[in-house]
């Protein structure tokens, strides 16, 4: 097993001004200094530097480097959180340019835990990670019923949705949504996950869903891998 | 120092149709546990500020935490096939419980929790201060701070019963699976018997909510079931 290492976008001097340095930005995400990572992207946003060149040479060098390294399992999720923080606190100050720049999302995704369980940090982590990493999460919170996964499906045209379970008592309701989905005609349209501590590659074939997320990295990798997969259109 | 604390009348004969308090202080958990379960072997190679976020959901969750728990005992008025009946017609349909509970005369129902207070503190880590580090290990400080709990009041029903004569039978619980010997196979018992369960106590007002979906409230609650048998005492 060898060392992740830093990537550094190439030509990325093309794309700011002469004197402009990123390596600081990048250590800044990468050790978690949420405070230095927001000043600094707000320097790079007054120095007219294009939103979307923060995103991909500021701030994703540092996250991408923590997400190998836990890939690599040389650092755990509180590791990554510490990272997520600072990651978010630059993309809230870019989110506004990226949006009136027209930027689209990765995909939309559905994302809630099941009926019957009321617990939400696994679903919050995974959140954090998936909109670092582009993509628009709608998070339905704790206890959501199967109905709901639909509706809000249907209504946003999601390309994807993640059902979370921390309780062996209430893992079952996985299966149970992913049925009302087929149910309803709509199983093909979406592509479903499932995550939580009592869930397993086993348990994801089982209840017939497209992927399992191990943990919240697993999860943005396989979103990122299920989107280029087809489905059936909204129409 | 001992953290147990009965609140109920310890005069009152095991076998009542009253609905029990039990109370505890919150049990001792520790920063290096929080830290191994986020699969941290060794506390000492971890960052501070990991550590120290550990130690502090230690002491959160230690202040915010008020374990306390409800429980009745109820006679078993039948096995019936793929089930147990229990008085006023409340029925737990669930075909491994006969074998489970062979012998047993009583059930002993329970909810427990830790109280609402880390509930509020993690929402408003996680919404308001965004703080996920923090609400990470707090969420795990209060699964181990409620499991210590239970099992501390487990305990301590076992030697209440065993002073009366009465044995615990495995605590049970609606949305686990079980073996059933007679089929070979493991089977769930449906977590919306959490309805049937919370109906034993009555109208008795209890520490936790049970919500239409099964779930209950606060977050951090268990809820539960003891068959009752005689002590042998030949």
């Amino acid at each position: 097993m060898s060392e992740p290492e830093l990537e550094i976008p190439e030509n990325w001097e093309s794309r700011v001004p002469g004197d402009w340095e990123w390596q600081s930005l990048w250590t800044a995400v990468e050790e978690g200094d949420n405070d230095y990572s927001g000043e600094r992207v707000q320097q790079a946003i007054d120095a007219d530097i294009d939103a979307r060149v923060i995103l991909d040479d500021g701030l994703f060098p540092g996250f991408n480097l923590q997400g190998n390294r836990f890939s690599e399992q040389l650092i755990f999720i509180p590791e990554m959180l510490i990272t997520a923080r600072a990651m978010k606190t630059g993309l809230a100050l870019i989110r506004p340019l990226l949006a009136a720049a027209a930027e689209k999302p990765l995909g939309t995704f559905v994302i809630g835990t099941v009926l019957g369980d009321m617990h939400d940090i696994g679903q919050s982590i995974v959140t954090i990670m998936l909109e670092n990493a582009g993509f628009n999460v709608i998070n339905l919170g704790t206890d959501v019923h199967p109905d709901k996964f639909i509706e809000t499906a249907i209504a946003e045209k999601a390309d994807l949705i993640g059902f979370s379970a921390l309780l062996s008592t209430t893992v079952y309701y996985q299966k149970v949504t992913i049925d009302e989905f087929k149910n309803s005609g709509h199983r093909d349209k979406v592509h479903i996950l499932i995550g939580g501590a009592p869930t397993s590659q086993e348990w994801a074939d089982e209840c017939g869903a497209d992927g399992w997320g191990k943990d919240a990295m697993a999860a943005v990798i396989l979103a990122r891998d299920l989107m280029s997969e087809s489905r059936v259109a909204w129409s | 120092m001992n953290h147990l604390s009965r609140s109920n009348n310890p005069a009152v004969s095991f076998i009542t149709p009253q609905v029990r308090q039990w109370s505890c202080q919150p049990p001792p958990i520790d920063a290096p546990r929080l830290l191994r379960i986020h699969r941290y072997k060794n506390p000492d190679n971890v960052r501070p500020v990991i550590r120290q976020a550990a130690e502090n959901a230690v002491q959160v969750a230690t202040k915010l935490s008020a374990p306390v728990a409800s429980y009745v005992v109820v006679k078993i008025e039948a096995f019936e096939r793929g089930g147990v009946l229990f008085p006023g017609g409340i029925r737990f349909s669930f075909p491994a419980m006969e074998e489970r509970l062979a012998g047993c005369e009583h059930l002993l129902a329970f909810v427990m929790t830790i109280g609402p207070g880390l509930d509020t503190h993690t929402i408003e880590l996680l919404e308001d201060r965004f703080e996920p580090l923090d609400a990470l290990f707090l969420e795990a400080a209060g699964r181990l701070m409620i499991e210590a709990a239970t099992k501390d009041m487990a305990a301590e029903l076992k030697r209440e019963a065993a002073k009366s004569g009465w044995r615990l039978s495995m605590r049970m619980g609606p949305g686990y699976e079980y073996l059933f010997k007679k089929s070979g196979q493991r089977i769930r018992w449906d977590l919306t018997e959490q309805t049937e369960l919370f109906q034993l106590f009555g109208e008795a007002s209890l520490p936790v909510t049970l919500m239409p979906s099964s779930a209950m409230l606060p977050k951090m609650s268990r809820s539960g079931i003891f068959g009752l048998s005689r002590i042998d005492l030949k």
